[in-house]
């Protein structure tokens, strides 16, 4: 930006610039970030089915809880290499700095931030689930199968603090852009 | 499979990714080093979560017995993964309110 600047010509270069960046943004969500989602739910969902599998079990229900878990870790995965991919080239160079920019940075510098590494701990508490599960008797060991449940119960409640800082981060973008559109052309 | 082994593995991953994020917060040049691995320093944390599991979980293999108590471990894990929570969690909170 010119330094020397009168009042007049700064409005102008700054209207400029959310011109030059509203062109540049689009305000529709990235097919990717849907992916995201539904890979993060159903592998939420998956260890919803292994609890309920488990809460009365028997052999059929511990080889259906054993495939639930399997699909839950292969979901979460999944999530995470799309979500990681979206994240690192679009999110970041597009839309963390229009999320800091606007009026709910918080979107970003407390949610994002939080979401981001908090999903680092899912990979790993779902291959703990599915190494207990395939490696012990929970018919005959009730200890391994209520630590099953509770091993389950705390991925479902790390994915539903997920999916709601994800509304949180969506809200703060949208606001963002909101407040570019509302620049006086 | 060790079970022990396993768990420990992601106790020490799991702590570790939070300790990794808030010392990678607070030092620029330790953030630019993890950014240096992969390009990205999340991505970076993210495997070096990985290797931590399968690293640790190889050696204490070799240490450990088949022994292995589900409801002490199983403890030891929620408590691990809802201190990371807090620690990560607390720091981001702490650092948007006092910049």
């Amino acid at each position: 930006m010119p330094i020397n600047m009168s009042v007049y010509t700064l409005t102008e270069y700054i209207n400029g610039s959310f011109k030059k960046l509203r062109a540049r943004v689009n305000p529709m969500p990235h097919g990717l970030i849907g992916l995201h989602a539904f890979l993060g739910e159903f592998g939420i969902f998956a260890f919803l089915w292994l609890f309920v599998e488990l809460l009365s079990p028997n052999a059929q229900r511990v080889r259906r809880a054993k495939i639930a878990a399997a699909l839950g870790t292969l979901l979460l995965f999944a999530a995470w290499l799309i979500g990681g991919y979206y994240y690192v080239t679009y999110y970041g160079p597009e839309v963390k700095p229009i999320i800091k920019a606007g009026p709910q940075p918080v979107g970003h510098s407390v949610f994002m931030e939080v979401k981001e590494h908090i999903f680092l701990l899912l990979p790993v508490l779902s291959l703990l689930t599915l190494g207990l599960l395939m490696h012990t008797d929970v018919l005959k060991d009730d200890s391994s199968r209520k630590a099953a449940l509770l091993l389950s119960m705390l991925i479902i409640l790390i994915g539903l603090s997920m999916a709601g800082m994800g509304y949180v981060i969506s809200t703060s973008f949208r606001a963002a852009l909101e407040g570019m559109h509302a620049v006086p052309a | 499979m060790k079970l022990r082994a396993l768990f420990h593995a992601g106790i020490a991953s799991m702590l570790l990714t939070a300790a990794l994020t808030v010392w990678g917060e607070l030092s620029a040049g330790f953030k630019t080093l993890l950014t240096g691995v992969t390009g990205h320093h999340w991505v970076t944390k993210g495997v070096i979560s990985l290797v931590v599991l399968a690293g640790v979980y190889a050696l204490l293999s070799l240490v450990y017995d088949e022994r292995f108590n589900a409801e002490k471990e199983t403890r030891n894990v929620l408590l691990s993964a809802v201190l990371a929570g807090i620690v990560i969690s607390g720091f981001f909170v702490w650092h948007f309110l006092s910049a």
